[in-house]
């Protein structure tokens, strides 16, 4: 008995902080500069309000924010529906839980000196794009709605932040990119610039994606997390001066730029079904275009809807 | 609290309750009547989007002209109800924008399949690519409307709820304000009312008044009852002064009608002695100058002398009581210093002795007329002193707020039944014959010791003789009010 005592005392305190260790594990968030929901929430506390220790980690992209994902160095990543399209080949176990924003920014910036002033007249030129991203796909919609061949083109892979420079240098005709790119493209070209919105009204989705393993183990957390989210998007939506305020000060962002971008970025935190219909066609178009190679998933397994639809079923209207 | 500072309160509060209701009704039903059009507006581009599905669809059997004008007809529409939609004011302002970026890019495919129409001369497959912008944005735009016509049922419920409640809570503040009315009614008008009406009867059935505050609140009607009791304790004073004054008033008129009585008797007496002397005179002149005559004449000139007499000690009882403002002057003097000054002033005769004992104390009064008292006294004891050897004693004391002045003689006293007597005027204890005096001295005395507040004490004789003369002099001139 006087050995057992100890014992008994020492596996209660080990238990004690392993259960405290995991009251206390944090939720590890990568997201880019547009992740607005997310560091809205981060900067009013809505994290903390709804009991959820997240740790928000800046990242350059999507595909980095991905990456970290896959390698287990994140619990949530955000990331273009674009990119986790192109990673749900090659990864199953990703999971999307829910969108943060509706973007529609992505625009065909062309010299006007080069004889552009519609989609018709890009035969033939060169144009500076991210090959294998979301600007890619969207300029073949383009072109595909206005009959121009993709061979009729002359594409050019350039890192996004050079396309400014290269548009102005006449290295290309025509750029297309997202923003700030592309509005510093055409600021930055000197010369009458021919401005065309490529998406047409259709919106691209930043997605909340998450490992099967995760969305198991932390379903608590993650639902805590996607209702600050959304709590942040009403707040966003109710103050719309302050939300641009906020944003441009934690994310160091010239405010004429969040004033700008304010109206092709909606902070919704939502699941829809034109969202998995527009990730079928992005699918399909990568493999086309050889930049994934396997079927084309069945993207409404790797949508779980259950967790936004117990917070708010109106911010679900996937079709299951 | 005041009646009109309460009165005001109640009326703004509730002016401003029944305004907050009405503003809440009105922007109740206005923000219902937007949700509801939006809800509506919503649900009928759901309808439309159905629509254009449908024609769609029908585009792949039969791509003929009317498909496509319906089509771009019900493209239209749209347009229409997105502009409604917008005009509503109803928020959701992000949705909104993001349905209209749809509905252009469906315009957009519409304007394609028009060219294509034209170009094709009317029957033409819808190519593909149109087909999937149609599909992407129509999915979009119909989420999208499910989502607002769903917010906007969800905020209709929640603007109810707020209505409800918040015309509850108006309601019960309201109610609560009345209750309020209420109580301040009862204690601040109704009690105090009570009270005032208690207090009334006490006072017409001659009555105690309760001594309580009518009215416990600093209001209008505490002002009036608190004037009402000031108003009344004011005429009850009067009322008790008048009642002074009459008793004042009784007493001067038997003091006039005694000095009628004495002015009538004893100035009279001499007269007649003048009148029946000069007859007698007269008379005697019939037969000449005789001594007789001598004698008569003699006797005329005395009852002249002593109505001259008589007169001067009218004058002096009359100024005596009628001090002027001089005489009454009070001032602070050691009456020791006052007795000195009197002793110089006297004519005392031979074989009298005037002294005073103990210390004098210092008295605050009408010097002149404590002077006037004083020095009557002494002359007195002097006057009606039947020896040729006489001692006259003057000594005060203090005794609480008066000072006791006692003129102590060793002449022949006076018997106690002519106590009172004495102190009248033109009484004389002897004929005038027997002791000429005007019978002024000792009534101006008591007079004035009257007047002033104190009063005359006759302790005689003290054994078989001797007669001591106390005078209660205030100490300050407001004792007057406490001896009164």
């Amino acid at each position: 008995m006087n050995k057992l005592f100890p014992a008994l005392i020492l596996s209660i305190v080990v238990l004690l902080q392993c259960a405290s260790g995991a009251r206390a594990e944090s939720l590890r968030v990568a997201t880019s500069t547009s992740g607005w929901a997310i560091w809205i929430a981060k900067e009013m506390g809505f994290f903390e309000e709804a009991g959820v220790d997240v740790e928000v980690e800046l990242v350059a992209s999507g595909v980095a924010a991905g990456g970290g994902l896959i390698d287990g160095n994140y619990d949530v990543a955000t990331m273009s529906g674009f990119a986790f399209v192109a990673r749900s080949f090659n990864h199953p176990d990703l999971r999307v839980i829910g969108t943060v924003a509706s973007i529609a920014n992505v625009h065909l910036i062309a010299r006007a000196d080069r004889g552009i002033s519609g989609p018709a007249d890009l035969k033939g030129k060169r144009i500076g794009l991210r090959g294998g991203s979301i600007s890619e796909f969207f300029l073949g919609r383009l072109l595909d709605l206005h009959k121009v061949r993709p061979t009729d083109i002359k594409t050019v892979d350039i890192a996004p932040p050079d396309l400014p420079k290269a548009l102005s240098d006449g290295v290309v005709d025509a750029i297309v990119s997202w923003q700030p790119y592309a509005k510093q493209a055409a600021d930055g070209l000197g010369i009458p610039s021919v401005d065309i919105t490529v998406q047409g009204g259709q919106s691209y989705y930043f997605d909340l994606v998450v490992r099967k393993q995760t969305l198991t183990q932390r379903r608590g957390d993650l639902k805590r997390l996607l209702e600050a989210l959304v709590r942040a998007s009403e707040w966003a939506s109710a103050n719309e001066e302050a939300a641009k305020t906020l944003l441009s000060e934690a994310l160091d962002v010239d405010r004429r730029d969040i004033d700008t971008f304010w109206h092709s970025h909606s902070i919704d935190v939502a699941l829809s079904q034109d969202m998995i219909f527009l990730m079928e066609q992005e699918a399909v178009w990568r493999v086309a275009n050889g930049y994934s190679e396997g079927a084309v998933p069945d993207f409404l397994e790797r949508i779980d809807t259950e967790l936004l639809s117990e917070i708010d079923p109106v911010l679900v209207t996937v079709i299951e | 609290m005041r009646i009109s500072t309460g009165a005001n309160i109640v009326a703004i509060t509730l002016v401003i309750l029944v305004g907050l209701m009405v503003a809440v009704q009105v922007y109740g039903v206005t923000t219902m009547r937007n949700i509801r059009a939006q809800e509506g507006l919503a649900i009928r581009i759901s309808g439309a989007v159905l629509d254009l599905s449908t024609l769609v669809n029908e585009m792949q059997t039969r791509p003929n002209g009317r498909v496509f004008r319906q089509f771009a007809d019900r493209v239209d529409s749209l347009d229409n109800l997105l502009v409604q939609l917008r005009a509503t004011d109803a928020g959701q302002l992000p949705m909104v924008a993001r349905m209209e970026r749809n509905v252009d890019n469906i315009r957009n495919v519409s304007k394609n399949l028009a060219n294509l129409m034209t170009d094709n001369g009317g029957e033409v497959e819808v190519p593909e690519a149109l087909r999937y912008s149609f599909l992407s944005s129509s999915h979009a735009l119909a989420s999208l409307s499910n989502r607002l016509s769903s917010y906007e049922a969800r905020e209709l419920d929640s603007i109810e709820s707020r209505v409800i409640v918040s015309t509850i809570g108006a309601a019960a503040v309201i109610l609560l304000l009345i209750f309020a009315c209420y109580a301040l009614f009862v204690v601040g008008i109704m009690f105090p009312l009570v009270g005032f009406r208690d207090r009334v009867r006490q006072i017409a059935a001659d009555e105690q008044i309760d001594d309580a505050d009518i009215a416990r609140s600093e209001n209008e009607l505490k002002e009036i009852a608190n004037d009402f009791d000031r108003r009344y304790a004011a005429a009850r004073a009067a009322q008790e002064s008048l009642k002074v004054q009459a008793a004042e008033l009784r007493r001067s008129n038997k003091d006039l009608e005694d000095f009628a009585y004495a002015a009538s008797h004893d100035l009279r007496s001499p007269l007649r002695g003048i009148m029946t002397t000069a007859q007698w005179i007269a008379d005697d002149l019939e037969k000449g100058f005789t001594p007789e005559t001598k004698k008569n004449l003699e006797l005329l000139q005395g009852r002249a002398a002593r109505l001259d007499a008589l007169l001067t000690g009218l004058l002096n009882y009359a100024r005596a009581t009628m001090a002027s403002s001089d005489d009454a002057t009070v001032t602070e003097f050691d009456s020791g210093g006052l007795f000195d000054e009197i002793i110089g002033l006297l004519d005392i005769p031979v074989g009298f002795k005037v002294q005073r004992t103990g210390t004098m104390p210092s008295v605050r009064a009408a010097r002149v007329r404590l002077q006037q008292v004083m020095q009557n006294l002494i002359e007195n004891a002097i006057k009606h002193h039947d020896r040729e050897i006489g001692q006259v004693t003057v000594s005060a004391r203090r005794d609480g707020e008066f000072v006791v002045f006692s003129i102590v003689d060793d002449g022949p006293g006076i018997d106690p039944k002519f106590h009172d007597k004495v102190v009248q005027i033109f009484e004389t204890l002897k004929s005038r014959d027997v002791k000429e005096t005007s019978g002024v001295g000792l009534a101006m005395v008591g007079k004035i010791v009257e007047q002033e507040g104190g009063r005359l004490e006759i302790d005689s004789p003290l054994t078989d003789r001797g007669c001591a003369m106390r005078v209660w002099w205030p100490a300050a001139p407001n004792t007057r009010a406490a001896v009164n």
